[in-house]
């Protein structure tokens, strides 16, 4: 009987929140595929870990030092002898930063079903199909998979981690390292952070966060205006400004970026590509300004106006100097 | 050095992207194809890298509309070559796989130590072009690149990638590799118009035919359609003024003003 297989994502040896999410999206698979839920467990020490992925009636797991990290290369020869001996009906892999293009590296090396960007997956009798986000959120699909097993490549966010999260003694079956992780050509070098010399935008109340829609570097004066009349507020922004060095590194919100959950964060003609959703979606109060009605952005905001931002800024600026700032 | 830039065409998801409701495909005539943009940034590094080692900066893009104008406009901020594959078929949000069987043909023709392509594409549905074209090339494959270095004496590139959280990682990988860009070290450059016209006229756009790849999918895309609206945000009507003197009560409301 094949097993529904998620692979664990892990930060410096630790399970990330979307290894807990995907372990929620695998259990609802695997009860309406009938067959049992197993983690598998790429690291140096396995043995550490498995206990944090009790959710899953099991646990697949390889330890070789060249997996301690996330290395692509690595990865993928431990998973393809793990597909080859023990082949599962379905694999779920999290589109973290960190595991992004194994999934196609996998599926791609053995020619399996693959479906990505997906937000859900279901099984239709037998049939397994996902449903990917496409275009910046502007577009989902419905893709069946033939054949197997299937590799489907799920979105951060898309389902909720909380039930997962179950410390307990699981079977473990271990299963030996390739000869291959020893030829391997990519290794793992270091990690580097991100200096931060700027405001830190993960500890603000509010943050001003500006996309594409601010049109050039001279109007972010205009949101920096806007950010000094709140308290403890700062200008962040989506990652095309970034990319494009208008703002530092450090301002970005988003997969890439920071996670904030600010008391309140103002979009301004941010579209709400899923990549920015992920950093932002659990902010207390979300605005989100579009001249786009249809902006997928409104569907995450809990207020919404739709307006140029150019105009609004400054009225909204006059507004908020009628009133007396807020003491923290 | 060799390096060779992978670029493909996408919708611009900043104009409207239609469904055509009958066949639940895009409406190719409303379609504005544009670079994918985190192939620039592909393109960008690697014109870094010429101008660090005198690579050489070799443009791949298939003959989509715009992939001309995409192949004229590397030219002129310093590729070195530019070849359009011709496969005379329209747009489809679907063809990842079998461009990177494409490519992967065609690279067993044109020297590659570095392959460098944008990582996660908006239509990537049957997944990454880097990562597929990797598997089929049997070479290493590193995603979310934001620098890239490659050293001529060790035949060796070290590669940093962005993890999210100010957290990036840093890896060594033997040559030849292929290399999924984020974002390149700094931005891309801008090409004057009077450059692309010149590229233009120069004919320097090689025109390639790679043979059909037999290609079977695995999945079959059923059917695209617009999401669907949830709960949504309360949408706040009325003049500009109007509409910021509401939000500002709202605030107020929350207790992020004062009174
Ligand atoms: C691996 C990966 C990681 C990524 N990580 C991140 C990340 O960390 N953070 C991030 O933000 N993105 C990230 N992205 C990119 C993401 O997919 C989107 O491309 C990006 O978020 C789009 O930014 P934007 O909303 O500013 O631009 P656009 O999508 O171009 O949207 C601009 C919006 O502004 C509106 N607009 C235009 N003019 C005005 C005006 N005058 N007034 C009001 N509205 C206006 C438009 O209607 C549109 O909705 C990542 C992508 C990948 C593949």
């Amino acid at each position: 009987m094949a097993d529904v297989y998620v692979l664990a994502d892990l930060e410096r040896g630790r399970p990330t929140d979307l290894t807990f999410e995907l372990l929620t999206a695998g259990r609802a698979l695997a009860s309406d595929l009938h067959v049992p839920l197993k983690a598998v467990l790429l690291t140096n020490e396995a043995g550490l870990i498995a206990p944090s992925l009790g959710f899953a009636d099991g646990v697949v797991a390889m330890s070789h030092s060249s997996l301690e990290h996330r290395n692509l290369e690595a990865w993928s020869r431990a998973l393809l002898k793990i597909l080859d001996e023990k082949p599962p009906k379905v694999l779920l892999i999290g589109i973290s930063n960190g595991l992004l293009g194994l999934p196609s590296l996998v599926a791609g090396a053995r020619g399996l079903p693959l479906i990505s960007l997906c937000r859900s997956v279901t099984a239709h009798g037998e049939e397994i199909v996902g449903d990917p986000v496409l275009f910046g959120g502007k577009i989902e699909a419905e893709v069946h998979a033939k054949g197997g097993p299937v590799v489907v490549a799920v979105r951060p966010g898309s389902y909720s981690a909380e039930p997962a999260r179950v410390q307990r003694t699981v079977p473990v079956e271990n299963v030996e390292p390739p000869e291959a992780l020893e030829t391997r050509r990519v290794h793992f070098k270091r990690y580097a952070d991100l200096e931060q010399t700027d405001v830190d935008i993960t500890h603000c109340d509010v943050l001003i966060s500006i996309g594409r829609g601010i049109q050039s570097q001279e109007n972010i004066r205009i949101a920096e205006e806007l950010s000094g009349l709140f308290r403890n507020a700062a200008v962040s922004s989506s990652r095309p400004l970034v990319d494009q060095g208008w703002l530092p590194r450090t301002r970005q919100v988003g997969r890439s970026g920071m996670t904030v959950k600010p008391r309140l964060y103002l979009a301004l003609g941010i579209s709400g590509a899923p990549e920015h959703i992920e950093g932002m979606k659990s902010s207390e109060t979300i605005v989100a300004v579009n001249t786009d009605p249809k902006a997928p952005v409104f569907e995450y905001a809990h207020y919404g106006v739709v307006a140029d931002i150019l105009t609004f800024m400054p009225r909204l600026a006059e507004q908020l100097r009628k009133r007396k700032p807020v003491v923290a | 050095m060799d390096v060779v830039v992978l670029m493909k065409m996408v919708p611009d998801a900043a104009q409207k992207i239609e469904v055509d409701a009958a066949s639940g495909q895009l409406k190719a005539s409303t379609l504005n194809l544009i670079p994918f943009e985190s192939d620039e940034h592909a393109l960008e590094e690697a014109l870094l890298i010429k101008e660090r080692t005198g690579a050489t900066v070799t443009v791949v893009t298939t003959d989509l509309p715009g992939g001309d104008v995409a192949l004229w406009t590397a030219l002129a901020k310093g590729a070195t070559h530019a070849l359009l594959v011709t496969r005379g078929r329209p747009y489809e949000p679907r063809s990842t796989g079998e461009l990177a069987r494409i490519y992967a043909k065609l690279l067993e023709t044109i020297p590659h130590d570095l392959v460098l392509t944008g990582a996660q594409a908006p239509d990537d549905v049957e997944g990454e072009l880097g990562a597929l074209l990797a598997a089929q090339l049997g070479l290493p494959y590193i995603s979310v690149a934001v620098a890239v270095r490659p050293d001529e004496g060790t035949h060796s590139a070290e590669v940093t990638t962005e993890l999210g959280g100010g957290l990036r990682s840093v890896y060594e990988s033997a040559l030849p590799l292929v290399v999924g860009i984020q974002t390149s070290e700094t931005p891309p450059r801008y090409a004057p118009f009077l450059q692309i016209r010149a590229a233009q006229r120069s004919k320097r756009t090689r025109s390639v035919a790679v043979e059909p790849v037999p290609f079977d999918p695995k999945v079959e895309v059923v059917a695209l359609h617009k999401p669907v609206a949830g709960k949504g945000a309360t949408m706040l009507e009325g003049s500009p003024e109007e509409v910021a003197g509401r939000l500002v009560e709202i605030l107020a409301e929350k207790e992020l003003v004062g009174g």
